[in-house]
């Protein structure tokens, strides 16, 4: 199926969260009925929708069900057994009072022995950013198979090849359609520090289902580069998971940057 | 005891736990009035659970969807609701009753009524196993979004995301994982014929 466009995404989700204008409802019903792609993908979102509610409401009613059957089957509390348990907490309270002052002192000491070792270690034996990206990332080599679209594309081919990372940016727009070129395109933004633009690139890149895996994992990386752990640990979840099916072991890799994290 | 503003964020966040302990303390604060009304108003304790735990329901529903506004007295609205669904089924089940329609008897109004279906269709019941199981964060976006009815501008502050595009994104990951797993399915594919033939009619 087609990729939709920006404005028809966001008009099927204006319209699943009730936000349509009356001018936007009239497009909204024109592209309906006219445009299949469209169509298509307003109904599985339509059905995805009624599912979940239908799973959430089945969820609360059971839950429901069991309110009803501890409301309708209520015992009476038993005064007599809250007494015995009030007294031993007053004489747990009542012990702690009489701690020596100096046994106090001494458990903030190993508090604060322990607090210390734990930082010291900790920062040994975690990696930076930096250096998983180095024992993860290296540039990947290429085999094109697109040749003599233009004059501009075989230029950015030879660029990567070479390792002329600037020229292929120069070259390559992030509009084009060969997702080939748009990896080199999204490698080659890392790679000289366009980090941001590197991020747009790969998010592109991720709506195809040749690419998808490549690009999630190369997502991690530029994340990786803005010292952005969270958002790396979240585009590698979707290769560990299955979110993203992945060939040539980027689950692997990302399982193992993952445990790193 | 939590406030009624309190218990309507409650409702509206994707925290099960919070879910749980605002419908308990709803439930508990407001079955013996709404008992009192249904046993009084010819019905029996059977129709005090379903009317009950239908606008338990409706009201969640209409907390998730409609916005509705946190000065909101729920103990009277839920009172309104169930009030309405009884009276309903009294009308529908062309019972004798000794009851007046009183003037305050309202015709559920849209914001009343349960959107939710009590049916799938087939198509959708494929859906309902693949979406059980689903887990993660295309979970927590699906949920976030279908049900929670949260923007993505909120599902990215909420998930700890750059920008709604990066959600925009995840998701369509995610509805392309379900896509592939349905749309070769026969019964999914009829059901969806169908829907795209009586568009073009109407």
């Amino acid at each position: 199926m087609k990729n939709l466009e920006l404005s028809d995404k966001l008009l099927i989700e204006k319209y699943l969260l009730n936000q349509l204008t009356a001018k936007e409802q009239s497009v909204f019903q024109q592209k309906l009925k006219k445009e299949h792609t469209f169509a298509e993908a307003f109904k599985l979102q339509l059905d995805i929708q009624q599912t979940m509610k239908y799973i959430e409401t089945q969820e609360i009613r059971q839950y429901l069900e069991e309110l009803y059957a501890k409301e309708t089957t209520k015992e009476p509390t038993d005064k007599q057994t809250e007494n015995p348990q009030e007294n031993k907490s007053d004489t747990a309270k009542h012990n702690i009072r009489n701690l020596s002052p100096l046994l106090k002192y001494a458990a903030a000491i190993v508090l604060l022995i322990g607090v210390s070792l734990l930082y010291f270690f900790s920062g040994e034996t975690s990696k930076t950013t930096d250096q998983l990206i180095a024992e993860h990332f290296s540039i990947p080599e290429l085999n094109f198979t697109i040749r003599g679209e233009n004059g501009n594309t075989d230029e950015a081919i030879k660029a990567y090849k070479n390792g002329e990372f600037e020229k292929v940016v120069q070259l390559t727009k992030q509009s084009q359609d060969n997702p080939q070129l748009h990896l080199a395109l999204g490698i080659s933004q890392l790679q000289i520090g366009q980090t941001d633009q590197a991020i747009q690139t790969f998010e592109i890149l991720q709506s195809n289902d040749q690419y998808d895996d490549q690009a999630t994992w190369y997502l991690a990386i530029c994340y990786l580069k803005r010292k952005d752990k969270e958002n790396a640990k979240t585009q590698l979840r979707m290769l560990s998971d299955g979110t993203v099916k992945s060939t040539v072991g980027w689950k692997d890799k990302a399982n193992q940057l993952l445990k790193q994290l | 005891m939590q406030t009624d503003i309190k218990l309507i964020s409650m409702l509206r966040q994707n925290c099960k736990k919070e879910e749980k302990t605002a419908l308990q303390q709803i439930y508990s604060q407001n079955l013996p009035n709404i008992r009192i009304y249904i046993l009084n108003n010819s019905g029996t304790a059977e129709d005090v659970k379903e009317v009950f735990h239908d606008g338990i329901i409706a009201l969640v529903s209409n907390i998730r969807e409609n916005e509705l506004e946190i000065t909101l007295n729920l103990k009277a609205y839920l009172f309104k609701i169930c009030k309405n669904k009884w009276l309903d089924r009294l009308r529908k089940n062309k019972l004798k009753y000794n009851l007046s329609l009183d003037d305050t008897f309202n015709q559920p109004s849209n914001d009343q009524l349960v959107s939710t279906k009590l049916v799938l269709e087939e198509g959708q019941q494929l859906l309902y196993d693949l979406l059980s199981n689903t887990k993660g964060d295309c979970q927590k976006i699906f949920r976030l979004f279908f049900v929670l009815n949260k923007r993505l501008t909120e599902i990215a502050e909420i998930m700890g995301h750059d920008n709604e595009k990066v959600v925009r994104n995840r998701k369509y990951v995610c509805l392309k994982k379900v896509r592939k797993m349905v749309e070769q399915n026969p019964v999914y594919k009829r059901d969806l014929k169908e829907y795209l033939t009586i568009l073009t009619k109407v």
